[in-house]
């Protein structure tokens, strides 16, 4: 836009406002096409030649090829129109092409404004405590551009540092005169629904939990210490680590090879079956109560422990006890459970569950079947049996990461006769494999195992890392019996944490593991995994419930005016002590004029009001005509006063301060 | 008031300035303000820019300037067609030497009074105004340094006065002060005219000059001037300078605000006329008296004098002496 009523932008303000949105693009570019970081460093470079005069302002047929150029390049890396990606990157390339176009005072707020815009964006991308202070890293970047405009180039005395410096603090004040409106709005402002809806990416890839299980395929399991979940026990009670299984799904179908979740088997849990745990809950208080903050995960399934009972509304509970959300947890879900652990749903199963829950179909693994025939010869009861494998796996076999790749075929005979190395899936699939064979109904339990207390003990961490897969066998009279066979190889797994154990498991552990292991790291990673926590509890967390809960606490009501009033005191906070701190009289540190200031009030008293333009002795001159009786002594005023302010080099200031002083403590009036 | 400081080390005897303002108000009857304006100019180095009306006594006042300090001076009427080689002098060749001989233009004197110096066209008032302020000129080739102290007193008549190039800002700037008489008072008048009547002198005899003796020697010229710049000026007063300046640059009526040349001019003419004044310190009263001379040529939008009178005393009200 040429408009030249407008005043041109300077070097340095282009620049300034060039470099804030580099600094505020640089968290997209993970998530957007390699080509745009490019394309906004080719634009920017371009702004900053035009800028200093180096290129020529762009010909119009020039900006719409660029434009038509960047376009045409965005439509064809774009699959999905209806992306976060899209819509992102097109709001990067826009912001960037203004850059070529920064003439007038106008063109540059418009950018400005947009870059805060796209500032605020990063927080589709990550809701972390980090981003959200890179976000005010960001605003505050653009803030500074904006008083960069509104500053004059004539008031700009000081070196070019020290103004960004004096510049910086401003904005910095400004954004803390903001807070607490910023504050009052977020406590009392209503969290309304989104009007519209841009699609999150949704193949968050997990590597904790899936629904499917097959050993052999996977050479080296990599630790992921992403959080997966975080849970908050009422009344402060700590379940033992060994009590802490975390059951999300249970995977029934086998198919010779891999356990897949039964999906056509499960049934909504029969009221029958709720009615009768409600009603041990009656008799038997739960033991646990807990809270569960549940991270993204990209599956429906809730993680809990057995036998979990939920009053939750939203939550589905199936014939197998596990949880699902209605919704893929697309991004954090809190959830509140009760834990029975000493409950058992003992009834017996029906013909067609026994067979589905004993069927090895398909005659692989002909080897681990022989085995579990010996097993069964020598031990025909079932808890025999269940000792004797536990006791096959106690004796050679090795708990590791890095098991290595097994045979396609019959996988699990490679792993019990060759291999006899492998983690918590290997052995949960064996052994449940094993009880099939032996006509025990089994199943496989995926979930998580353990987790770290926070530093401050207020709630349990859980990551992806602890990930970790068990059996469930089915016992007469007993019901489904949790069974861990890694327990029986590894004991210290399940004690103390698969991440103990890791210096041991992973032969070549690296430098960055070690480090983590030390005492001092752990330490500070979950003290910084609490402030995150709050943060999600908070902040993020704070829904209309939350809300409504606090604002009647606060205010003791929901009356509007009582929001109103709440607010009009917020804004009154910053706004009352700014104007009586501009409005009040400045003290003075000159002590000269602290005198000049007083004899001013006391002239005053005999209606002798000093005019700007007028110099101190005409005034005092005018004072002495209007009160004759004290005219020698003004006069002599006058003559210490011109004398002090006016004789440099003469005498001692202090002992003329003195004077003048007395003099004026003995004007009468 | 009696604030008067008398210097008494190794100075001149500061009563001689008022025989000097005595001797200049005998020719120029009335305008004692503007005589001691135009030396406080004097003795702050710098140049004068006389303007009125024809027939308001500018030439009066600029020959008596010169002829009380005792100056060598040169006159030059400024014409349209005076050219810069008029001015500065020219190089003429020498039949018997052989060579060019350098012929001295009137500029090569101490005192230079440009008469009507907006009557010249644009060429020859840069040639004057770069001798201004370089103290020296160059000509064909070779630089020549002017004499010490050298002063440019210049009238010129308003300029929406036919046949007049008026100043532009940049030049205007060049002069530390501009000043205009105004008509003498009744009482100046009529022993002006009484003058002429007992004497019986025509009006063109009247006009020509009676020479004032010199009252001020070389040396004693510089050592006021020496004076002037010991002048002590405090804090509070540096701080109402500038309350003062930064005030024409930020209010709005005036579309630039005083160059720092400007403010230059003003404290070192103040401090003169503190010296006029007998003080060896600057009062808030010194700056008053004289920043509309040298503040009002210097504001954009205050071309004629009766405006720009009204703009600095619009100033002086304005902003606060003390804080």
């Amino acid at each position: 836009m040429d408009d030249s009523s407008q005043p041109q932008m300077t070097f340095y303000q282009v620049v300034s406002l060039i470099f804030s949105m580099m600094i505020s693009l640089l968290p997209f570019y993970p998530q957007l096409s390699w080509w745009v970081p490019i394309i906004a460093l080719l634009l920017s470079i371009w702004g900053l030649m035009i800028s200093a005069k180096r290129v020529n302002n762009p010909v119009r047929a020039l900006k719409i090829i660029t434009v038509i150029v960047s376009l045409a390049l965005l439509l064809l890396s774009i699959t999905n129109w209806y992306s976060l990606q899209a819509f992102v990157s097109l709001l990067v390339l826009t912001g960037c092409l203004k850059f070529i176009e920064l003439q007038s005072r106008r063109d540059y707020l418009l950018l400005v404004f947009l870059g805060c815009f796209i500032s605020a964006c990063q927080l589709l991308f990550s809701t972390s405590l980090l981003s959200f202070a890179y976000v005010l890293f960001c605003m505050a970047l653009f803030h500074l551009c904006l008083l960069q405009v509104y500053t004059l180039e004539s008031q700009q005395r000081d070196a070019k540092w020290q103004q960004y410096l004096k510049q910086s603090s401003v904005v910095l004040k400004l954004l803390l005169q903001g807070l607490p409106l910023a504050l009052v709005l977020f406590l009392v402002m209503p969290r309304l629904g989104s009007l519209w809806q841009i699609p999150l990416n949704s193949q968050v890839a997990k590597t904790g939990v899936s629904d499917s299980l097959a050993i052999g395929d996977i050479a080296k399991l990599n630790q992921d210490d992403s959080v997966a979940m975080r849970v908050t026990f009422a009344s402060g009670v700590k379940p033992d680590v060994s009590e802490l299984y975390w059951r999300g799904v249970t995977l029934a179908q086998f198919d010779g090879r891999s356990w897949q979740r039964a999906k056509d088997q499960l049934v909504p849990l029969q009221t029958s079956s709720k009615a009768d745990l409600d009603a041990h809950g009656l008799t038997q208080p739960a033991k646990y109560n807990y809270q569960v903050m549940l991270e993204s995960s990209g599956q429906n399934w809730l993680y809990g422990l057995s036998t979990a009972s939920t009053q939750n509304s939203g939550l589905r509970q199936w014939s197998d006890y596990s949880l699902t959300n209605d919704k893929v947890v697309t991004s954090r879900l809190e959830y509140e459970l009760k834990a029975y652990p000493n409950y058992r749903d003992s009834k017996p199963l029906t013909s067609v569950q026994q067979a589905f829950f004993t069927a090895l179909p398909g005659d692989q693994n002909p080897q681990a079947r022989e085995l579990a025939a010996q097993l069964l010869a020598k031990n025909p009861k079932p808890q025999q049996y269940i000792q004797s494998i536990m006791q096959y796996f106690n004796n050679d076999f090795v708990y590791t990461l890095e098991p290595g790749v097994m045979t396609k075929n019959n996988t699990l005979d490679a792993f019990l006769f060759d291999y006899q190395r492998g983690y918590c899936e290997h052995f949960a699939s064996s052994t449940a494999f094993l009880l099939r064979a032996a006509g025990i109904p089994a199943r496989i339990a995926a979930g998580y195992q353990g987790g770290q207390w926070s530093s401050d003990n207020k709630y349990l961490l859980v990551t992806q890392a602890q990930a970790h897969a068990w059996v469930e066998a089915w016992l007469p009279n007993q019901g489904w019996v949790r069974l861990d066979p890694t327990n029986a190889v590894a004991p210290e797994r399940i004690e103390q944490g698969v991440t103990s154990l890791l210096p041991e498991l992973i032969e070549q552990a690296g430098f960055t593991l070690r480090v983590k292991q030390t005492p001092f790291i752990k330490r500070l990673r979950l003290q910084w995994d609490n402030v995150n926590y709050q943060w999600h509890r908070w902040v993020l967390g704070y829904d209309n419930q939350l809300q409504m809960n606090l604002v009647k606490k606060l205010l003791g009501g929901l009356d509007s005016w009582r929001i109103l009033l709440f607010l009009l005191l917020a804004v009154g906070l910053v706004i009352v002590p700014i104007t009586v701190k501009s409005l009040w009289p400045v003290k003075e540190k000159d002590h000269t004029l602290k005198l000049l200031k007083r004899l001013e009030k006391k002239l005053r008293r005999i209606g002798v009001e000093r005019a700007a333009g007028e110099t101190l002795s005409v005034y005092i001159q005018r004072a002495a005509l209007q009160s004759k009786e004290n005219q020698a002594l003004l006069n002599a005023i006058n003559k210490a006063s011109i004398s002090l302010i006016y004789q440099t080099e003469t005498a001692d200031k202090g002992q003329r301060l003195k004077h003048l002083n007395r003099l004026i403590n003995k004007l009468t009036f | 008031m009696e604030l008067n400081t008398l210097h008494t080390e190794n100075t001149v005897n500061l009563d001689i300035v008022d025989q000097v303002v005595a001797s200049i108000g005998q020719v120029l009857l009335g305008k004692q303000n503007q005589v001691k304006l135009a030396l406080a100019c004097i003795l702050a180095r710098g140049h004068l820019l006389i303007e009125d009306m024809p027939g308001m006594g500018k030439t009066t006042l600029a020959q008596a300037v010169a002829d009380v300090l005792g100056l060598s001076y040169k006159r030059v009427q400024f014409t349209s067609d005076l050219l810069p080689a008029d001015l500065l002098g020219i190089s003429i060749f020498n039949k018997q030497q052989n060579a060019f001989e350098f012929h001295h233009g009137p500029i090569f004197t101490q005192l230079l009074l440009a008469d009507e110096i907006n009557r010249a066209s644009a060429k020859t008032q840069s040639a004057l105004l770069e001798a201004m302020e370089e103290q020296q000129v160059s000509i064909e080739g070779e630089t020549r340094l002017l004499a010490d102290p050298f002063f440019v007193i210049a009238t010129q008549n308003p300029s929406n006065y036919s046949g007049t190039y008026s100043l532009p800002e940049s030049q205007l700037d060049r002069f530390t002060m501009r000043i205009s008489l105004g008509f003498p008072s009744r009482e100046a008048e009529r022993s002006m005219l009484l003058k002429m009547a007992q004497k019986e002198v025509s009006p063109e005899q009247g006009n020509a000059r009676e020479r004032l003796p010199a009252q001020l020697s070389r040396a004693q010229l510089k050592e006021l001037q020496q004076q002037v710049v010991k002048v002590s000026v405090s804090d509070h007063i540096l701080d109402y300078l500038q309350r003062l300046i930064s005030f024409t640059r930020e209010d709005s009526q005036f579309s630039f605000g005083v160059s720092p040349r400007g403010s230059m001019a003003l404290l070192s003419a103040a401090k003169a006329w503190a010296l006029l004044e007998k003080r060896d310190f600057l009062l808030p009263e010194d700056i008053q008296q004289v920043f509309g001379a040298v503040i009002g040529h210097r504001l954009s939008g205050a071309s004629n004098s009766g405006n720009s009178e009204q703009m600095s005393r619009y100033i002086l009200e304005q902003v606060d002496v003390l804080y």
